[in-house]
């Protein structure tokens, strides 16, 4: 175990080092100068000049790269062009409001997902596969905002049971926090439960054909059991693989997210960051995502390998 | 397919079919069918009002016809759907053909996809989107880019599987160039596959340009996009609730009208229904 995580963490550096050379060309092609942007309108072009070697930017673009990244080894994301606050700053005033949302979706994309597909599994072309898996294609053609904005209407808007937008902390208060996610996690979730519950369904409906399970069957095991603990167990390989995977489409979907529910968090970040043309901050927040990305990708291995031993060879 | 041999019938297939039909008439006679309404005219005396017979979708708060630019926002939509899953699965292809068939060339090419797939593909094209000006082209480009990892692993995949064949064996031995092998011999044994990921392409490219539009990186509101209609009417959601609804139905139905033919591709391809 201990050698396979060590394989793929190596296998995961250059991946990381790409998405470093990529974030770094993309605003390396930006438009504008930032010096002349930091000077403001008053410089005068040898003040602009001058700052502009003191940034380094006046240097190749290899040599720019390497300072950048002993920056970021050094926790360094840049600086704001228009707060003038450093970037590490202020992503990480929005962690905690984006990691809850994030949690809250994948729980309840999970929880809604793998019952649904191993329901659909259990009786392959039954009405019940049938409408979960038409509701599959519903549930994954209905774009977040429009689930965001239908839920926000009814339940938080006409009902009132819900926060219509903001954020609390569940240091402060469960039941306030519980208001404010439930809603946006829900409408993030629906897509990915959807996909997950598609997945769950292939994975059950391979490993339900095999013999381990006719034994279950055999030895008198009840449904469930054999459903849960030696069907799920067997067909959780791909499961966990496309859950870890779904971070990415939940971290983007946050952007839209968090702009509709007024989530102050990564994504709402991102939104006015865009408006600003604001490049460090879009660079800091594409760089942290990509590499939590990695990071979650490597984990899912992880849970992955220690699931089916047969993985790790 | 082989014809004469009867498929059963796919009423999911045909449902998707016919909404996307329908939604390509709307974008072809936009023009016809919102009874000569002009999309950019702003009307100040009509702001912000429930559909009506005047206006049968309602106005924007700038006084301007949600009908003209509900339909005339399917253009957008349906051009950057095909627009990506081309440029997407024409790149995608090109990369995966290379890093299946050539091993040298694996290793860099894969880490490059991986390096991109880790990007969130809204992150990406949102990035993408602040470097360049928000043209119909660059938004194309920048969702492309953005789905394009997806269409090269599948292809690599495929070829990787494909390549061990026989018939393959046997091209390579009878002297066929590389060129020859990809494109006759193994692209023809991939080519429905890379069809049906085509078509998921074109859904999620549908869904992210409205995305970009909504949270102001994609076309500006010159043009109406669904996304940017949307995005207009955004801070006016819970008093005037009609300005996002009519876009955010053809939005849903038409990324779902893809979706369905996508699925319905796949039952025909995976008659065991066992791919999820």
């Amino acid at each position: 175990m201990a050698g396979y995580a060590i394989r793929r963490l190596l296998a995961a550096l250059p991946v990381a080092f790409c998405v470093a050379i990529l974030v770094f060309g993309l605003l390396y092609l930006a438009p504008g100068d930032p010096a002349a942007i930091m000077a403001g309108d008053a410089a005068s072009p040898a003040d602009i000049e001058k700052l502009r070697a003191t940034l380094g930017l006046d240097r190749p673009f290899v040599s720019r790269f390497a300072a950048w990244l002993m920056a970021i080894a050094h926790g360094d994301l840049g600086t704001s062009l228009f707060t003038g606050l450093p970037v590490a700053t202020l992503i990480g005033q929005r962690l905690v409001p984006t990691g809850c949302l994030m949690l809250a979706a994948m729980t309840i994309a999970v929880c809604i997902g793998v019952p649904l597909g191993a329901g659909a599994a259990h009786k392959p072309g039954a009405i019940a596969d049938r409408v979960v898996m038409a509701g599959g294609v519903l549930g994954f053609s209905l774009p977040v905002f429009v689930v965001g904005y239908l839920l926000s209407y009814i339940f938080a808007y006409r009902l009132g049971w819900f926060a219509v937008q903001g954020f609390v902390s569940p240091r402060e208060s469960v039941p306030g926090f519980l208001r404010t996610i439930l809603l946006p996690a829900t409408s993030l979730a629906l897509g990915q439960s959807a996909l997950i519950a598609r997945v769950t369904r292939a994975a059950m409906l391979e490993v339900l054909g095999q013999d381990y399970i006719r034994t279950a069957r055999a030895k008198g095991l009840g449904e469930l059991r054999v459903i849960a603990v030696h069907g799920l167990r067997n067909a959780a390989g791909p499961v966990v693989t496309v859950a870890g995977s779904s971070i990415a489409a939940l971290l983007g979907g946050a952007v839209v997210t968090e702009t509709v529910f007024s989530l102050p968090g990564l994504g709402r970040l991102t939104v006015d960051a865009v408006l600003r043309r604001d490049y460090p901050v879009i660079q800091g927040i594409t760089l942290v995502c990509a590499l939590t990305f990695v990071i979650v990708n490597l984990a899912t291995d992880m849970v992955c390998a220690a699931l089916d031993p047969r993985v790790r060879r | 397919m082989i014809a004469g041999i009867r498929k059963p019938a796919a009423p999911m297939l045909t449902a998707g079919l016919a909404l996307l039909i329908l939604i390509a008439i709307i974008a072809i006679a936009a023009p016809v069918l919102s009874g000569g309404r002009d999309p950019a005219l702003v009307l100040p005396h009509e702001r912000a009002l429930a559909p009506g017979l005047a206006h049968p979708f309602g106005t924007d708060q700038l006084g301007r016809d949600l009908l003209a630019r509900t339909l005339y926002g399917t253009r957008i939509s349906l051009a950057v759907g095909l627009g990506v899953a081309f440029a997407a699965t024409i790149a995608g292809t090109a990369i995966g053909m290379i890093a299946g068939y050539a091993r040298i060339l694996d290793g860099v090419l894969m880490r490059g996809i991986d390096g991109l797939m880790a990007i969130p593909p809204v992150l990406l094209a949102v990035t993408l989107m602040t470097v360049m000006r928000g043209s119909l082209i660059n938004v194309i480009a920048a969702i492309a880019l953005a789905e394009l990892p997806r269409v090269a692993r599948l292809v690599r995949a495929s070829v990787q599987a494909v390549r061990a064949n026989l018939y393959v064996q046997a091209a390579i031995v009878a002297g066929a160039r590389t060129p020859a092998i990809l494109l006759r011999h193994i692209l023809p044994n991939i080519a429905a596959v890379i069809v049906v990921q085509a078509t998921f392409i074109g859904a999620s490219a549908i869904l992210l340009e409205a995305v970009l539009s909504f949270i102001g990186a994609g076309i500006p509101p010159t043009t109406p996009s669904w996304g940017n209609i949307m995005a207009e009417g955004r801070s006016l959601w819970q008093v005037k609730p009609h300005i996002l609804v009519f876009p955010a139905i053809f939005l849903s139905l038409t990324v779902l009208g893809v979706n369905l033919v996508g699925d319905g591709l796949r039952n025909r391809l995976d008659p065991r229904g066992k791919a999820f």
